[in-house]
């Protein structure tokens, strides 16, 4: 069916009037933090994404968490605020897996930059304590349905570790959902050696074998009972040795991505995680066969070679779940472009990529990726109560989000700057 | 297709070494076309979608008629001409090729002459690359045709170049005739704000708007004194005519309504400065660009009569776009001013179709409206609009097939025509990239085998390494001749074995 016809002019208004409309549900309204009461979300159609879909269910929603979910026979009860919502959808938070949202508004201005650090190894920098959480970005992200964030720091070797926030909170240590989530190393991008052993190291790679070889030495030194001062850097490092911390590797071209598997074996790392370009669609049976996650970015990005076809990034999702890898979507992580994740999914489903899989590959597969599918990623009890309510497909552009719950709480997006100048310009008094 | 990484590196070394020999020598083995596309006298689309962006807006179980090269007709139930070529549109989209009011594909290098404030003498014309692959990467997400400019370091920059998109002709085949144009710039680029040092004037927007004044003024003198000339040297032979100036003589067309003005701007201040600022003039600007807070000087906009050209939902990238917002293209079509979402870049330009649609997400514009967004309305800003941004009797046939509605990101396009010829299609592309492979495939085994080879032969105690075995070594290295079995172009195969004989040709 065509998009025109189904829905009116003034459909479309009304939808994009929605946006804004605050309607006032309980006490559930405006206030940040964890939702209290109970609430129920009637007649929508649940698309939980690890269950289904539920069509006309019932949502119960109880201190910030789903308390109970099912079709229309489900029990609502008795005192609660009850939300009819027949006629649309709901969804769970969407998830930006690679960002640096709240850590950055204005990316020419320095001052608002606190992203990336100096010095080749930053093991000990945490993204979370970053968080602004009155960023300017966080609201427009989360009016596009992406309600979390995998927040890493940038900036040498070892970059520091990763932090899984909700976008809204009253500060940084109520917006954490985990921390640390995992270490992340920027591997070593040496182009190729191919099969020639004698070629040299890097002075990237020396770097880090010798980061890595000393957090081992100070693990021994630290258990053999040498008095040693503490080190925080080789400390995350011996973590991930000791297998208390995952690691994430970014890497952006296939060399360095097989460099990165052949060092992780080396070195005994089992449980990490690929963070890097569309290139991981040439190493899909690898990577599926070694068990390997792939938080996948640069799906709208260009080709990066002549020889590849128009369409090899696109394509690049479909081919990863061909293969049975384990895979999340992520925009690049400008987060100015949060809101368009679902987009990016979108595109994919346009070139193979099962449009149920795209769903996941924005919630619950990023969510169990990152070591959080217990709290999040999917509509299901217990889990967060953090969601939207759109009229549609979320992965198409002309679809409307007309509501986003956190943790129980209805968002006010009043307090959005952009919608703020909107409302402002759109009702200035014609110019005489 | 699924590559191990020697295939890909061999592939890749391969093919630098073919990019090098292509720099100098037609025609590139990397083009997916040499030459024009037939151009079918009659090319009928049967019962699609029609997205016209003219008056009979979207029509369904509809057909478009194609006449040499331009549109004849778009109603329902058209029976086929005889010979016509007859496309199938049951399910499918068409529109009409999307137009990006804001480009810098095809722009080889030397987007910035970053030297003086006014460069009005340089022009994009120079340097349009017509091998550059994002042609037709963007041809196949349905962009027809591009407003090349000159970049932002520039109060008065560049002059631009409109292109229309047919892939495998030079760059002068790609030129249709369109008013000439410049870019200006405004804000913090002219200003060298995010520049590394900023010693050079100027360093405010007062700075940026006096800058353009005095260029103005500097060209009313010079033909003043060209004016001068004329007329006194009527009656004496000893004077001297004023130095020509290219710059100026540019400035002039600006001021004489012969070159159309694309200003890159931003803030509601400095668009209101150049409006004001042209008005004085008499200089009518032909459209905005970027003016992501053309919302808040919406209604001085269209009164003026400039088109704004601008992004869909960019923002908080620099400090001047802090205060953009993605109800820009809204407000101000609201408002009467004539809006276009452009690209400014080859990756967002594969997917012009879905910026539209974020105009009806942002805003509630009606989805025709919104559409025109990127076909009808960066035509009228460029000027263009007689030939090109509407499915309408006697403009030309530059369309779009979608597999589905342009507004869906499930869509994809399916086949892209311009003036009447196929310029992509998604059908054959896919089977060209199995050919490809399988040549690239072949290739690359002969590679890994004559390296095996070679490696056993000094494993054998032989020098086989620096004498090449063959002696059929060109004495003059040609370049490979078009194959007339190949559709006229040279194969990948013609030029492996050219590179080889490069290869062996150095070596002795």
């Amino acid at each position: 069916m065509s998009f025109i016809g189904s829905i009116s002019k003034t459909g479309y208004r009304a939808a994009a009037a929605a946006l804004v409309a605050s309607v006032v549900i309980a006490s559930a309204v405006g206030a940040q933090g964890l939702g209290s009461g109970t609430t129920v979300f009637r007649g929508a159609d649940l698309h939980t994404v690890d269950n289904g879909v539920i069509s006309g269910g019932i949502m119960v929603v109880r201190d910030g968490k789903i308390a109970a979910i099912g079709d229309s026979s489900t029990a609502v009860p008795a005192g609660a605020t009850v939300v009819d919502v027949a006629g649309q959808r709901i969804y769970p938070g969407f998830i930006h897996s690679y960002s640096n949202l709240g850590m950055s508004d204005i990316d020419s201005v320095r001052g608002s930059v606190d992203i990336g650090e100096i010095g080749d190894n930053n093991a000990d920098i945490q993204a979370e304590v970053a968080v602004s959480a009155d960023s300017i970005r966080l609201l427009p992200a989360m009016g596009g349905g992406v309600l979390y964030a995998h927040i890493v720091p940038e900036g040498g070797i070892f970059s520091g570790t990763s932090a899984v926030i909700r976008l809204e909170g009253w500060n940084w240590e109520d917006m954490t959902v985990t921390a640390p989530t995992a270490l992340h190393l920027s591997f070593p991008n040496d182009g190729d050696a191919g099969d020639d052993e004698e070629a040299p190291e890097s002075k990237a790679m020396k770097a880090l074998n010798e980061a890595f070889d000393q957090a081992a030495d100070y693990g021994a030194a630290r258990e053999a009972g040498l008095r040693l001062d503490a080190d925080r850097k080789l400390q995350r490092v011996l973590d991930v040795i000791n297998g208390d911390l995952r690691l994430i590797v970014h890497a952006d071209n296939v060399s360095q991505m097989e460099a990165a598997i052949k060092w992780t074996d080396e070195k005994e790392i089992n449980d990490w995680i690929l963070l890097g370009t569309t290139d991981a669609a040439y190493l899909a049976e690898e990577l599926a066969a070694k068990k390997i996650p792939v938080l996948m970015e640069t799906v709208l990005g260009i080709p990066g070679r002549d020889f590849e076809s128009y369409d090899s990034n696109f394509s690049a999702p479909g081919k990863l779940a061909a293969a049975g890898v384990q895979f999340a979507l992520t925009g690049q992580a400008d987060t100015a472009f949060a809101r368009n994740v679902p987009f990016i999914a979108g595109m994919a489903v346009a070139h193979g990529l099962d449009p149920e899989a795209a769903i996941r590959s924005i919630s619950l597969a990023p969510a169990e990726i990152l070591g959080v599918a217990d709290q999040l990623g999917s509509l299901s009890v217990g889990k967060e109560a953090s969601f939207f309510i759109a009229n549609g497909d979320p992965l198409e552009i002309v679809t409307a989000i007309d509501q986003v719950w956190m943790r129980g709480l209805k968002v006010d997006f009043e307090r959005d700057q952009q919608r703020q100048l909107w409302k402002k310009y759109r009702d200035r008094p014609t110019s005489p | 297709m699924k590559c191990s990484t020697p295939m890909i590196l061999g592939a890749t070394v391969l093919l630098s070494a073919l990019a090098v020999s292509a720099s100098f020598a037609q025609p590139d083995p990397q083009a997916f076309r040499s030459g024009t596309p037939e151009q079918p006298a009659v090319v009928l689309v049967q019962n699609a979608t029609v997205w016209t962006s003219g008056p009979q807006g979207i029509l369904e179980g509809a057909d478009l008629l194609v006449r040499n090269g331009k549109i004849d007709r778009v109603d329902k139930g058209l029976r086929a001409p005889r010979n016509a070529v007859v496309i199938d549109g049951t399910g499918k989209h068409v529109t009409p090729g999307l137009i990006d009011a804001h480009s810098h594909t095809a722009a080889d290098g030397g987007l910035n002459e970053g030297s003086n404030i006014i460069t009005a003498e340089v022009t994009i014309e120079d340097v349009v690359n017509h091998e550059e692959a994002n042609i037709y990467r963007e041809l196949a997400g349905g962009l027809t045709a591009a407003n090349v400019l000159h970049g932002s370091a520039n109060s008065i920059g560049g002059r631009n170049a409109v292109i229309k998109y047919r892939w495998g002709l030079s760059s002068a085949g790609m030129f249709f005739g369109a008013k000439p144009g410049i870019k200006f710039a405004l804000g913090e680029n002219p200003k060298q704000s995010n520049w590394g040092s900023a010693n050079r004037y100027p360093n405010t927007r007062s700075g940026v708007a006096n800058s353009i004044r005095s260029s103005f003024e500097e060209a009313l003198d010079y033909r003043a004194a060209q004016k001068e000339y004329a007329e006194k040297s009527k009656a004496r032979a000893d004077l001297i005519p004023p130095k020509p100036n290219h710059q100026l003589d540019v400035i002039l067309e600006i001021l004489d309504g012969k070159r159309l003005v694309h200003s890159h701007s931003y803030r509601a201040d400095e668009i209101l400065m150049l409006l004001r600022l042209c008005e004085e003039y008499g200089v009518k600007i032909a459209s905005l660009q970027h003016v992501l807070e053309g919302y808040k000087v919406a209604d001085e906009i269209a009164a003026h009569g400039a088109g704004a050209s601008t992004f869909s939902d960019w923002w908080a990238y620099k400090y001047e776009v802090r205060d953009a917002i993605p109800y820009n293209g809204a407000i101000m079509h609201d408002r009467g001013v004539v809006v276009s979402f452009n690209s400014d870049d080859a990756e967002l330009a594969r997917r012009m179709n879905l910026e539209a649609a974020k105009a009806v997400r942002y805003g509630g514009v009606d989805p025709a409206e919104a559409f025109k967004f990127v076909t009808l309305n960066p035509a009228i800003q460029l000027q263009v609009d007689d030939r090109i941004g509407s499915l309408e009797k006697g403009k030309d046939a530059d369309f779009v097939v979608w597999s589905g509605s342009p507004m869906s990101t499930a869509s994809v396009a399916e086949q892209t025509w311009v003036d009447g010829r196929k310029y992509f299609d998604r059908e054959a592309d896919l089977a060209m990239r199995e050919r490809v492979a399988a040549e690239r495939q072949s290739l690359i085994d002969e590679i890994l085998a004559e390296a095996a080879s070679e490696e056993a032969a000094e494993e054998d105690g032989e020098t086989g390494g620096d004498t090449p075995d063959t002696p059929d070594t060109p004495d003059t290295l040609d370049t490979p001749d078009a194959d007339p079995d190949s559709g006229g172009q040279a194969t990948l195969r013609d030029w492996y074995d050219f590179f080889v004989a490069v290869a062996k040709g150095q070596a002795r």
